[in-house]
């Protein structure tokens, strides 16, 4: 039988894998393809001899084969032995078992999961579109209509049940009990947990009924997933949450680890076998880029739908990679990384740093433009071909492709994994801009925005993960060239403009703020197209303020902070980067506080236009500060979030996070490190209320709020844009107690 | 007692002369500035030394400090400092076994310093079977590096291992050197303390050997600070 349709779904199973597809009618077929994972070892004889007489201890059947593929770096081919297993479910434990007797650095390809195997070995890809050729529900082959990277491709139309708890105010980890809403074509129905035989019954009544290929959850996986499925065991009652009644669930433990310096948690996972479970709280992706912008990035990555919701972008580029060393019989390195080169300190004090900035002058400025290098370190790693494996090479001794300050040779005979990887991305990414833009209604807009901002991230982590210590190919001389590159562009870019008359005002890694008296738009572009043709990356003009303000640091009058700014363009239209109203710790109060002040300030056309209406921008803030004290805000509005970076009863102090979760563990609320916890100032001191704050789940409205500290917060956010005018925090306060709209305006004007 | 001269007897004594031994030197934060403190007095008596960075803690900034408050040239130092920096214990592992010794050679080193070597087993996803194989395969290319003169000393912070079972590295660690010191810290006051020395064949200085010395080598000078000086 030959089924014209997409690869919907696929999972593991002792004989091989099972590959769900759905034809144009949305008929789904089960059926089961034979396949084998492998991996490489690169044995001497006498280990080969050792590893035939061992054969039968292995947990799994295994075939052995010598082949030949090339390493990653030499570039040579070298004869291994590939290892097939009969049993996909042993592939863990046949490695784990191997590697008691060989060597670790011997082992090529043996920690990818059998999925990702399944993917790269046979090129196929979630929601590849193709005619698939089955016999007695046996895969038998199949003829790709479509590829990975395609950018115009169709989907299925997909059936939707969403699951959420009907109580949003609070994650349901705060809830005692729960009501769960239904919704399928419009229509929500509220289920109660009163009885939880008949809470099974009727999300199974549900799934029967309407079968659909994707349930979408809110805390799905923390919550609502194990919470139904423990109960169904409990009470003996079958959930027919799987398609497939064969398979079991796959689920993860919650995981809390440190990234970037801040403690992160994760959620556990759980997956469903022949039908999708995504859930909004625990996926980035979709967060960002919706369901278009995940299909597509699974697409790309090879990784099933489900498990890309969930994993990091890094992983999916990590996929990209990898997919690539199958693709090209290259070995994928097992644990054996790249060292790095030894290199002299002198050496290190050039390599060992990041983008360029230029920190601007604080205060408010007029007619300053601001130029976007578009994609640039990417469009650096594929313009230069800087990748791991291209870093002083082994085929281009005398390569004239130098890395600027590090003089790294840069290999000219072969394009490196990187760039190889990249490059469909840039273009693709670069195509569904230009979709965007000519887009006939505004959904079709929306749904290219939604796919362009899926691949954005990849390029974001790029990068980084060039220098991640855990990225199985990468390598931190590759990383450190990409910021050699960045910062002689960025060099590049000042020159050319200074030489224009240009004035540089600020600058960070890929973007530039220039200034000149009376320059026009045209001539900002023509710098712009100037500096693309030397540096050889697309910069554009993003626009050109009316006037743009640099706030001081709140840690030292004397300086700006490279990230934090706003400005109005020509049009009108507003950019915030940094401040209060843009920042996840800041109450919703003080961000409603501040944007009326942007709001005021965002007709202003100049510098003395903002002045004329400073005594508007004060009334705001006089009017927050009435209200707080006259006790008439919401509560809710005063909720702030923060992150826990330790578990609640290993913190030695009494900091808030600390009482507030402590308070939270002993109304039966645990949580883990890395989690948010949700609160409400009462006493900041403690003197009076040594409890602090109480979390936003214990609340009551007799508990009260600490005016006091959230004044502080209000004048916090005033005197970031009112502090080129004179009025500081302090002056703020000082002044409140007689009356803030008496204060003499323009007492500093910087 | 006077910094040159204890730092210059305890590299004499304990590492230099006769050359080829396994040094462990531990202790509390400022153990890392005191390692850039015996790598600058061996870079006054020889062409270069080399350093294996498994715990981010090199820092060019204090090297180019101390050459300051030596009015010497920085780069005089900067220039013969070799360092590799190991992020995993995978690539530790082979930044000391796969062709160390022909490095050292190359850049006429007689000294090796390791920073950190048991900090990257602390990670559970390296299982302990990975870290014995590491730890021989490091004994093995250590020891072969001492019969060929080539002097190591280890470099590490007080062990705080996160993960259950893996203290022990620490023991392992101590097990390979030859003399062990220790830096200690009172309020404000900083002491090196000779804590063992090893009897048998790893041991060349015959004069010094016995199996447990407690010995008071060196006062740290205030104001070797571990990271460049705040801004003023």
């Amino acid at each position: 039988m030959k089924i014209t349709g997409w690869l919907f779904d696929s999972y593991a199973t002792d004989k091989g894998i099972t590959v769900w597809l759905v034809d144009g009618n949305g008929k789904k077929y089960k059926t089961h393809y034979h396949f084998h994972p492998l991996f490489y070892l690169n044995l001497t004889k006498d280990e080969e001899h050792f590893l035939q007489l061992m054969r039968k201890e292995l947990p799994s059947e295994v075939s052995l084969r010598r082949v030949e593929r090339r390493d990653l770096y030499s570039r040579v081919m070298i004869p291994v032995l590939e290892v097939s297993l009969h049993n996909p479910l042993m592939f863990q434990k046949t490695v784990y078992t191997l590697s008691k007797h060989f060597n670790f650095y011997k082992f090529y390809g043996a920690d990818i999961k059998v999925m990702q195997l399944f993917y790269y070995i046979t090129q196929l890809f979630p929601l590849a579109y193709g005619e698939y050729e089955i016999e007695n529900d046996i895969l038998q082959h199949w003829s790709l209509l479509d590829r990975f990277d395609a950018i115009d491709y169709t989907i299925p139309e997909l059936s939707v049940m969403t699951l959420t708890p009907s109580m949003k105010l609070f994650s349901p980890k705060y809830q005692r009990s729960m009501e769960i809403e239904v919704s399928i074509d419009d229509t929500t129905r509220v289920l109660q947990q009163n009885d939880p035989r008949e809470l099974i019954e009727q999300i199974n009544y549900y799934l029967v009924q309407y079968d659909p290929d994707i349930i979408l959850t809110e805390y799905g996986d923390s919550s609502l997933l194990p919470l139904l499925s423990s109960l169904a065991e409990e009470y003996r009652i079958p959930l027919h949450l799987n398609r497939d009644p064969d398979a079991r669930y796959y689920t993860t433990k919650a995981q809390s680890y440190f990234s970037y310096g801040s403690m992160v948690h994760r959620d556990g996972v759980f997956e469903l076998a022949g039908r999708w479970h995504i859930d909004r709280e625990n996926s980035f992706i979709v967060g960002e880029a919706d369901l278009e912008g995940l299909y597509d990035l699974s697409r790309m990555s090879q990784i099933g739908v489900q498990h890309q919701a969930r994993t990091s972008i890094g992983s999916a580029l990590s996929s990209m990679q990898i997919s690539w060393a199958y693709r090209n019989n290259v070995l994928v390195p097992y644990k054996r990384p790249i060292k790095e080169s030894f290199k002299t300190l002198s050496t290190l004090l050039k390599s060992d740093r990041g983008g360029l900035h230029f920190m601007p002058p604080k205060g408010y400025h007029e007619q300053v433009a601001e130029l976007d290098f578009a994609s640039m370190y990417p469009t650096l790693m594929k313009n230069h071909n800087i990748s791991s494996e291209t870093i002083d090479c082994v085929c281009c001794a005398d390569s004239s492709h130098l890395v600027p300050e590090l003089g790294y040779r840069l290999c000219e005979k072969h394009t490196g994994f990187v760039p190889e990887t990249l490059t469909p991305i840039l273009e693709k990414r670069a195509r569904y801009k230009e979709l965007k833009r000519t887009a006939a209604t505004d959904e079709l807009k929306k749904k290219y925005d939604r796919m362009q901002a899926g691949l954005k991230w990849i390029l974001v982590t790029c990068f980084g993960y060039l220098g991640f210590k855990k990225s199985r190919m990468g390598r931190i001389e590759a990383h450190e060239a990409v910021n050699a590159f960045a910062r002689e562009g960025l060099l590049r870019a000042k020159e050319i403009a200074e030489a224009k008359g240009f004035t540089l005002i600020h600058a960070i890694v890929d973007c530039v703020w220039l200034k000149k008296k009376d320059a026009t738009r045209e001539e900002y572009e023509a710098l712009a197209k100037e500096i693309e043709r030397e540096v050889g990356v697309k910069i554009s003009l993003e626009g050109i303020y009316q006037w743009i303000l640099f706030p001081t640091s709140k840690m030292d009058d004397d300086i700006t902070t490279a990230t934090r700014y706003v400005g109005t363009y020509e049009n009108g239209e507003m950019k915030v980067r940094g401040l209060e109203v843009r920042r996840h710790d800041t109450c919703r109060y003080v961000k409603k506080m501040q944007q009326e002040m942007l709001d005021v300030l965002s007709s202003a056309r100049s510098v003395a236009e903002i002045k004329f209406r400073l005594p508007d921008v004060i009334a705001v803030v006089k009017r927050y500060i009435d209200q707080l004290n006259e006790g008439n805000v919401s509560p809710f509005e005063l909720v702030i979030r923060r992150r826990i970076s330790k578990d609640p009863y290993e913190y030695a102090n009494k900091s808030i996070n600390a009482v507030v979760s402590q308070t939270l563990a002993e109304a039966g609320v645990t949580l883990a490190a890395g989690e948010s916890i949700e609160y409400i100032i009462t006493d900041a001191s403690g003197k009076k209320d040594p409890q602090k704050a109480k979390p936003l789940a214990l609340y009551a409205l007799d508990d009260g709020y600490d005016a006091k500290k959230y004044s502080e917060f209000i004048f916090d956010a005033a005197e970031t844009l009112l502090q080129p005018f004179g009025y500081t925090r302090k002056e703020l306060q000082k002044s409140w107690k007689e009356d803030i709209m008496d204060l003499p305006l323009f007492r500093q004007v910087s | 007692m006077d910094k040159k001269n204890s730092l210059h007897r305890i590299v004499d004594r304990h590492f230099t002369a006769p050359p080829g031994k396994v040094g462990l030197l531990y202790g509390e934060r400022k153990v890392y500035s005191l390692a850039t403190l015996i790598a600058v007095e061996i870079l006054m008596r020889n062409p270069a030394v080399v350093i294996i960075d498994a715990a981010n803690r090199v820092d060019p900034y204090l090297f180019a400090r101390i050459a300051r408050m030596k009015h010497i040239d920085p780069y005089s130092f900067l220039d013969r400092t070799y360092v590799t920096r190991a992020y995993t214990c995978y690539q530790l592992d082979i930044s000391i076994t796969d062709g160390l010794f022909q490095f050292v050679c190359g850049v006429n080193a007689q000294f090796v310093i390791v920073y950190g070597l048991i900090d990257l087993f602390d990670d559970e996803q390296v299982p302990i079977s990975d870290v014995v194989d590491i730890l021989r395969r490091v004994r093995e290319t250590l020891r072969s590096l001492m019969l060929k003169g080539i002097s190591t000393l280890l470099v590490s912070s007080t062990p705080h291992f996160k993960l259950k079972g893996r203290e022990y590295f620490f023991a392992q660690l101590s097990a390979m050197a030859d003399v062990r010191y220790r830096l200690e810290q009172h309020n404000f006051d900083q002491h090196i303390i000779l804590e063992e020395t090893t009897h048998g064949k790893n041991n060349t200085d015959r004069n010094n050997a016995h199996s447990v010395r407690r010995e008071q080598l060196v006062t740290i000078p205030q104001g070797v600070t571990e990271r460049r000086p705040k801004r003023v």
